[in-house]
């Protein structure tokens, strides 16, 4: 692979003496597939203006987040735009921020006083929905006679499509260090312009392709040296504290030893393990582990919450739908610290003229840590103005007051207090910062507009994420396959599934179980199935429809998929949440190449997608169709 | 180009085949006809194909429903896909097809899908979908059969300038089964045996079948002669459901005791008609059934392949299939 200057670059510890003492050294080059983000709703939007504002209907992973940089490309301040964004058909990355799109119809519709409506077809999402980035690269692997990994040199080559796009190429080099903590390690990266649709962020973006491109080759070395391969995990896996990146940051909690033991407990791994090697008929058995990483530890959002004077909570949440519903996933917390019943909560949501604060998008796996801040700190301001207007009222200080029921009393004496109506309404009296006519002086304008907006309308709690941070917040996910491979067809079944969350504290199981299940079915799309192909002669796209791309059917996954979550806290959330949702995908379609490679003997392909095409070449020693390096090709 | 938006035609609807059949003859190349309309709504909504007339045969309930004739069956064109599937007396007596009527695409598609659709949908070449001058669309090349034509689906035999292939699950089946075509037209009714259904690049490029404008498939009958036999179907796909084939086999078999007295091969997806094993069949009648013969017929099977640049795996995958047909049967 020709390797010239890099864009960027960074070292840790003695990469030449590192690798001079280490007894096994894998030197490969290898390609990472594209595939598209195959979001179920294609990017329509639709805009009018009315009195001076802009409305767009748009399909967006979030809502607040990209209301300032769209009102930019519309070339309106953002208090003038409305953006309308309750429900999203499937983003994957694609529609965390604002994108032209969105942007589009406003334009027209400005020009011809008429509203627009931009409808993008099916075909149309692949060449404007963008697309992972594919990779191709070099990558030199040395490991000590225990199967420690000592020293890793990395190079990134990554397709960017025809524009600036996202930073997998840099992700990847972070994602080598955190999940398999060499003692010293290089990187190098270059994303290159090519003649092909945008690429962008999809799930996990080149954390996934990283572990995608690792995990095989850690099987290998585990096999060279005689290693089981869950111990070998488990010898290089970090730690709490573990650092990441060449800035070498401590996470702030890593579980993922302990997701790997509970995963390879649920799947039965050394049962599993000894069913392999075995041939039946023309079919036999591969089991596979992996891994995955993705930092989530973003901060400093504001939370919204008023308390009505009819007594019910109303929680303002700005991070957007992508589907997961983790927008009242999140806003429960609010409900927990008031000790409020759920019914009695009212998640405002999905339109900016709701007066919604200034929140994170719905991407990067952060909803769940970031948001769970936010409406902490929220819920936290008005339950402190709770027992202020309770002592003010009922004599003593506001921490001998309690909340429960929908009431704050004294503590020793229940009788004494006030009804959460009674409190909103006693706030609009009282005025100043208990109804939201005096605000911090820290929180963005967007919020400021929002809660001004709610003034005098009852209780608010309104706060700037200020809880403590420090080292990386990181989600981790373990996953485990099993698949009987056809010798005769290059075609495998999916027989098990285990995947394991190291997510913090579970606050939606179901959610989460939802979250662990399709990541992996993505997964084993992006291990298997998916395909961005382009015919290099004429530039003509293949894949511009599901059918052409194959994302994975309901035939293609296995029955019955399991989920587990380590389910312990990170001490920098205050409900100890973390994110969960990228490294789930990685952890799947890693383990699901490793199961491919087992399967076959120990091959490994050193790319991705891994076709039946390619494995039937292999077992009959037919040249692969692709050339070493090439892409877009299967 | 505009895409994916419905252009405007005349739609007829003819609630008996005598209205279809002259309207399709009064048409001519100008009355497209239509089933459910799984292949035709992909052609005329991307705008790749224009008609100025569709003619839609759903009304017509003569074209629907699997009857019993002569110990064997005649299957109305327009009876659905899931239909056939689930018959009774399709599962018992000709297994084959009903195995092949259930690979296709995805319940869904198989529910609103006919018969008559599948087996005279389009070439389901990415280039020619694309809408391309290639030969089959009227002009004077192939894009697929290029050194870099990314052609991991096409053909590996029968090709004459176009490589597409044969798409048509129950198209292996029905050749298999030596079923007959009943075309009616304003001339009357032909038939036409299954295996000279399908044209071959060689003989019209830009024909899938021998049906001449204003002529209609009205019926598939399946003659008794393999009522009964021993079968076999398999149809490997990238994707479980949703997908076409990569290579597909269709068989019937007639043992006595370890020998194979009759035998009848196809496959589909490897050339632009469903694919009659003759070689494989001549090496298989009055032989045992031992893994000795499958070789031999394996070998035969893939006798005058012409693999193109990504799709040398077919030749094992197509070998192994029919090893696979002769001893799981």
């Amino acid at each position: 692979m020709p390797m010239g200057e890099p864009a960027q670059e960074w070292t840790y510890g003695d990469l030449d003496a590192t690798f001079a003492k280490c007894k096994v050294v894998y030197d490969d080059t290898f390609v990472h597939g594209s595939n598209s983000h195959h979001s179920m709703e294609p990017r329509s939007a639709l805009a009018h203006w009315q009195n001076g504002k802009c409305i767009v209907y748009v399909s967006s992973q979030s809502q607040s987040f990209i209301v300032p940089p769209l009102a930019q490309m519309i070339g309106i301040p953002p208090s003038d735009l409305v953006v309308i964004a309750e429900y999203c058909g499937g983003g994957f990355g694609s529609k965390g921020n604002a994108y032209p799109i969105q942007a589009l119809p406003a334009l027209m519709s400005k020009k011809i006083n008429r509203p627009v409506l931009l409808r993008i077809s099916r075909a149309e999402e692949y060449y404007n929905g963008s697309a992972r980035h594919g990779f191709q690269g070099r990558v030199k692997l040395g490991f000590a006679e225990n199967g420690k990994l000592l020293a890793a040199d990395l190079y990134v080559v990554q397709e960017n499509g025809a524009y600036n796009s996202f930073w997998d190429f840099r992700n990847a080099g972070d994602a080598l260090a955190m999940v398999y903590q060499p003692e010293a390690m290089r990187w190098r990266g270059v994303p290159v312009h090519a003649n092909s649709p945008l690429r962008s962020a999809q799930r996990g973006p080149g954390y996934n392709q990283l572990v995608h491109i690792i995990e095989p080759l850690i099987d290998r070395a585990a096999h060279q040296l005689g290693i089981d391969r869950v111990a070998i995990r488990l010898l290089n896996d970090p730690v709490t504290g573990s650092p990441g990146g060449v800035k070498r940051t401590p996470t702030t909690s890593c579980y993922l030893k302990e997701a790997i033991r509970c995963g390879a407990k649920e799947f039965d791994w050394e049962n599993k393990l000894a069913m392999c090697g075995q041939r039946k008929g023309s079919k036999g058995y591969g089991v596979g582990v992996g891994q995955a990483y993705h930092p989530a530890g973003f901060n400093g959002f504001d939370g919204l919450v008023r308390i009505a004077p009819d007594g019910k909570l109303h929680i303002h949440t700005g991070v957007g739908n992508l589907g997961t519903f983790s927008h009242s996933g999140t806003s429960r917390i609010a409900a927990e610290v008031l000790k409020i019943d759920w019914a009695d909560c009212v998640v405002v949501r999905g339109d900016s003229r709701k007066h919604l604060p200034w929140n994170i998008g719905q991407f990067g796996s952060n909803t769940s840590f970031t948001m769970a801040r936010t409406n902490f700190v929220a819920a936290t301001d008005a339950l402190n103005k709770l027992k202020e207007i309770a002592a003010q009222q009922f004599g003593g200080k506001p921490e001998d007051y309690d909340v429960d029921g929908k009431r704050v009393f004294r503590r020793g004496s229940p009788g004494t207090g006030m009804t959460y109506g009674q409190a909103a309404q006693r706030a609009i009296a009282l005025g100043g910062k208990f109804d939201g006519h005096q605000l911090p002086e820290d929180i963005n304008p967007m919020t400021r507009d929002s809660a001004t907006a709610l003034a005098g309308s009852g209780l608010i709690g309104v706060a700037k994420d200020k809880l403590k941070v420090g080292g990386e917040t990181a989600a981790f996910a373990a996953a485990f396959v099993m698949v009987e491979l056809d010798y005769e067809t290059g075609k495998y079944t999916i027989l098990d599934f285990v995947g394991v969350a190291d997510c913090g504290t579970v606050i939606h199981p179901a959610g989460l179980q939802t979250q662990i299940k399709s990541g992996g079915i993505q997964g084993f799309g992006v291990a298997g199935l998916e395909r961005i192909i382009y015919d290099p002669q004429n530039g003509l796209p293949h894949s511009i429809g599901f059918y052409q791309a194959r994302p994975p059917t309901y035939g293609d996954i296995p029955l019955n998929m399991r989920t587990c979550a380590v389910d312990l806290p990170d001490p920098t959330s205050p409900m100890g949440t973390k994110g969960i949702g990228e490294p789930l995908l990685g952890s799947a379609a890693s383990a699901l190449l490793c199961a491919i490679s087992n399967a076959m003997g120990g091959h490994v392909f050193n790319r991705t997608p891994v076709t039946s095409d390619m494995i039937l070449n292999k077992l009959y020693n037919i040249p692969q169709a692709h050339g070493p390096l090439q892409t877009n090709c299967q | 180009m505009l895409k994916d938006m419905m252009p405007h035609f005349d739609l007829y609807q003819p609630n008996t085949l005598d209205a279809a059949v002259d309207l399709a003859g009064r048409l001519g190349t100008d009355g497209w006809l239509l089933g459910a309309g799984q292949d035709s709504y992909d052609w005329l909504k991307n705008r790749t194909k224009r008609t100025p007339a569709v003619i839609e045969l759903a009304g017509i309930e003569a074209l629907k429903g699997v009857r019993e004739v002569d110990g064997g069956l005649e299957i109305g064109a327009l009876t659905t896909l899931t239909e056939i599937e689930e018959h009774p007396v399709v599962r018992e007596r000709f297994r084959v097809l009903s195995l092949a009527a259930g690979r296709v695409a995805s319940p869904q598609i198989r529910n609103a899908g006919t018969l008559g659709g599948n087996l005279c949908q389009d070439a389901r070449c990415w280039y020619y979908r694309y809408g391309v001058d290639c030969y089959r669309a009227g002009g004077n090349m192939c894009y697929a059969d290029t050194p870099e034509g990314m052609n991991r689906e096409h053909a590996i035999l029968g090709a004459s300038r176009c490589v597409a292939v044969s798409p048509s699950d129950t198209a292996t089946a029905v050749v298999a089964l030596e079923g007959v075509m009943v075309i009616r037209s304003t001339k009357g009714e032909r038939l036409v045996p299954a295996a000279d259904f399908f044209v071959q690049p060689a003989i019209n490029i830009q024909r899938m079948t021998v049906l001449e404008p204003g002529e209609i498939l009205v019926a598939v009958r399946i003659p008794a002669k393999w009522s009964g036999a021993s079968y076999y179907f398999e149809k490997i796909a990238d994707r479980a459901a949703w997908d076409f084939a990569l290579v597909s086999i269709a068989a019937v078999f007639v043992f006595e005791g370890d020998l194979i007295k009759d035998a009848s091969m196809v496959c589909g997806a490897v050339a632009c008609v469903p694919w009659v094993l003759k070689g494989s069949q001549d090496e298989l009648r009055g032989q045992p059934r031992t893994a000795e013969t499958s070789d031999k017929a394996a070998w035969a099977a893939v006798v005058g392949a012409k693999p193109l640049h990504y799709n040398h795996f077919k030749l094992p995958l197509m070998e192994n299939l029919v090893r696979r047909a002769i001893r799981e049967a």
